[in-house]
């Protein structure tokens, strides 16, 4: 088994899913409600059969997740060992995009800790890749710091939209069209937070 | 200038410091030593000025020195005092080895010399230019904050005497340590045309390209690497070269053929090149300020912008200054909006000119990739008529081509695009100004009509509405409340 496979294995339990290796095919069988709704193999998922509406939600998620473990799992293996006085050992570099830089580290029992840094700045430590990547981009200057709001600030504006559509009626159709946009975003980025957290469901 | 005598026992010779790589090689034969060692060591007898004589008898790194040279000769006079005043002052250690002597270099800002005690005025701005390294034009004749700041260290008790005048230690400002002892920091000293920041194991020495090999294989050697194919390499240019010089120069990141290259420019001459008016961040400066409808001028390596009332604000490279005295509202307004394109300019050339070419099959025009991160490309290609067009797009399925791309001239947005796209930040997770501009008035309703928040929820909702007005510019965050 490659560290993809592994830390696939790992990571589709916070779907709620299960995964077996199947050393006879090389590839690794993901399992939803006793199911086999997936096939990973290399880094692609394909799907077993007809797949329910939830089954087939999961499967989303699961593609999505073997892009993202595939895209941290290949940079681990090609990295070079890094040397900072402030890390410890182990650690190898991932990404670098202007001073912001990018590095993991990989235990077979608990996967990948992942560490972020610039010139100037301590080292972050993540164990999710979406909030490390999420430092490394306010670090190297793509995205406004400022622009990037966390779970708890999310659920916030969320509420204040809920709140403002709920009981202002000054509203005219304009406003409340926007609203409702904005509504519907923050919704989405907020599900696939919680998703992440509790295992895929919406 | 520091002028030692050096001793391999029983061989003594006189060297004078900063010196090339040839001088210093001619005196280690004369001391009977490897003329091309890579860390040459030897005991220094004696030493000027008198203020490094904490080095006599000590055997010193003569590349070590030889750099303490180099940081003594880029000082002014009164820098220069300033740290032989430091070194002078026995009631002031910090160790006092060649290392921290070093150190001592980038340390001024926390010791103030003042030669004069009797004019307040000069006294607050001697200090106050030494601690913030900088000041604007209406601080710096604002003669009665510079008095009152004068008085205040005068009056602090703190200055200790010495030849060169009174010396004040500013605790608030820690002694930092950038040279660790062996690998020497990053200090231009020749001006040189190109860079080369070589690292290794998280250790990194620059070079100005063309210079002496010895040099480079010293760098490369106080980093701990064996070769120089064995590090990564980073390269900065800070003159127009020709374009397929510019290439082979960019390509050495990847090819790592230093030497090649250092031959190369060593033939070209450079004289005649940096008379060139303008570089590529002063071209855009003016397209831009152009563009915006300033009234400006180009004299003396900065820009003049004049405003509509004759105030005059100042550009140069790294920063902007005021230069007409008090601070009014439409100044204000005007020097910020300045200060933005200023520093958004900045940082856009400096990543172009440090970005390799973009390598994709059916490419046309000179790109140069910025940033490539999850199959997605951020790149810019220069035009001196039209400046920068930032492009984002996907890598192909095979990696050797890119499709699908997405062209701007606005950076901010094209970085924003690229950090979606390559799905560093999830899109839904962004928000344009004008959707947050509708959610900060959602937070302000909901703090004002919401009765039943707790005092937990409105102090949350308060940092949420300041970190929202943040990313809404002035005259949106500010504009009259609309009917919600």
């Amino acid at each position: 088994m490659n560290i993809f496979e592994k830390e696939i294995m790992r990571r589709v339990k916070e779907l709620d899913c299960n995964a077996v290796y199947r050393e006879n095919g090389n590839s690794v069988s993901v399992t939803f409600n006793g199911n086999i709704i997936a096939e990973i193999r290399g880094e692609i998922p394909e799907k077993t059969g007809e797949l329910d509406v939830q089954e087939s939600e999961i499967f989303l998620h699961i593609r999505r997740l073997c892009a993202n473990v595939a895209n941290y799992c290949t940079a681990y293996e090609n990295g070079e060992p890094i040397k900072n006085p402030n890390l410890s050992d182990g650690f190898r570099r991932l990404f670098k995009i202007g001073k912001a830089k990018m590095a993991a580290r990989y235990d077979r029992k608990s996967g990948f800790e992942f560490v972020v840094w610039g010139d100037n700045e301590n080292p972050d430590f993540f164990v999710s890749y979406d909030k490390a990547r999420e430092k490394f981009a306010a670090l190297s200057g793509l995205v406004d710091r400022e622009k990037i709001f966390d779970d708890e600030e999310l659920q916030a504006l969320y509420y204040c939209v809920f709140m403002t559509l709920e009981i202002n009626d000054a509203l005219n159709e304009d406003m409340l069209d926007l609203l409702r946009e904005v509504k519907r975003k923050l919704d989405i980025a907020i599900s696939k937070n919680l998703s992440a957290q509790r295992g895929g469901k919406i | 200038m520091i002028k030692a005598t050096i001793q391999n026992s029983p061989y003594c010779t006189e060297i004078v410091f900063p010196c090339t790589e040839t001088e210093l090689s001619k005196k280690l034969g004369e001391i009977k030593m490897n003329s091309e060692h890579l860390v040459p060591m030897a005991m220094v007898l004696e030493i000027e000025p008198a203020e490094l004589s904490m080095l006599t008898d000590c055997d010193v790194s003569l590349d070590a020195l030889n750099y303490l040279g180099k940081r003594l000769d880029g000082m002014d006079e009164g820098e220069y005092k300033q740290y032989l005043a430091v070194l002078s002052c026995t009631e002031i250690s910090e160790g006092w080895g060649l290392k921290n002597m070093i150190n001592l270099t980038d340390n001024l800002a926390r010791y103030t010399l003042i030669g004069d005690t009797d004019d307040l005025e000069r006294i607050g701005r001697t200090h106050m230019l030494n601690v913030r390294g900088v000041l604007s034009e209406s601080e710096y004749n604002n003669s009665e904050w510079l008095a009152e700041e004068g008085m205040k260290l005068l009056e602090s008790g703190k200055g200790i005497d010495t030849e060169y005048g009174k010396i004040f230690v500013n605790d608030e400002i820690p002694f930092e340590e950038h040279f660790n002892g062996t690998t020497l920091p990053p200090y231009l000293y020749n001006g040189a045309p190109v860079t080369v920041d070589i690292s290794y194991m998280g250790l990194t020495e620059m070079v100005e390209l063309p210079c002496e090999d010895l040099a480079i294989k010293k760098a490369v050697c106080r980093i701990g690497a064996d070769r120089v194919s064995d590090c990564k390499l980073e390269i900065s240019t800070f003159t127009d070269l020709p374009d397929d010089l510019r290439d082979k120069v960019m390509a050495m990141e990847k090819t790592k053929s230093v030497f090649e290259i250092n031959q190369l420019l060593k033939t070209v001459d450079f004289s005649a090149k940096q008379e060139q008016p303008m570089s590529i961040f002063q071209k855009e400066v003016a397209r831009r300020l152009s563009e915006d409808g300033y009234n400006f001028k180009f004299e003396n390596g900065e820009f003049a912008v004049t405003l509509n009332d004759g105030d005059v604000i100042k550009i140069r490279k790294d920063d902007v200054l005021y230069s007409s005295g008090d601070f009014f509202e439409t100044g204000r307004e005007a020097f910020y909006a300045l200060y933005h394109l200023n520093r958004e300019v900045l940082d856009y050339c400096t990543a172009y000119e440090k970005s390799a070419p973009l390598i994709a099959d059916g490419l046309s025009g000179n790109y140069r990739c910025l940033a490539e991160f999850g199959g997605a490309v951020l790149a810019a290609k220069y035009n001196d008529e039209f400046g920068f067009e930032f492009v984002t797009w996907d890598r192909t399925f095979d990696g050797k081509s890119v499709c699908n791309g997405n062209y701007c001239s606005d950076y901010a947005a094209a970085k924003e695009n690229f950090a979606t796209r390559s799905g560093l930040v999830d899109k839904d997770k962004l928000f344009s100004t004008e959707e947050l501009e509708r959610i900060g008035k959602c937070v302000k309703f909901t703090m004002q009509n919401c009765g039943d928040l707790n005092f937990d929820d409105c102090e949350c909702l308060k940092k949420l509405n300041e970190k929202i007005s943040e990313n809404i510019p002035e005259q949106q965050s500010e504009a009259p409340e609309m009917s919600m």
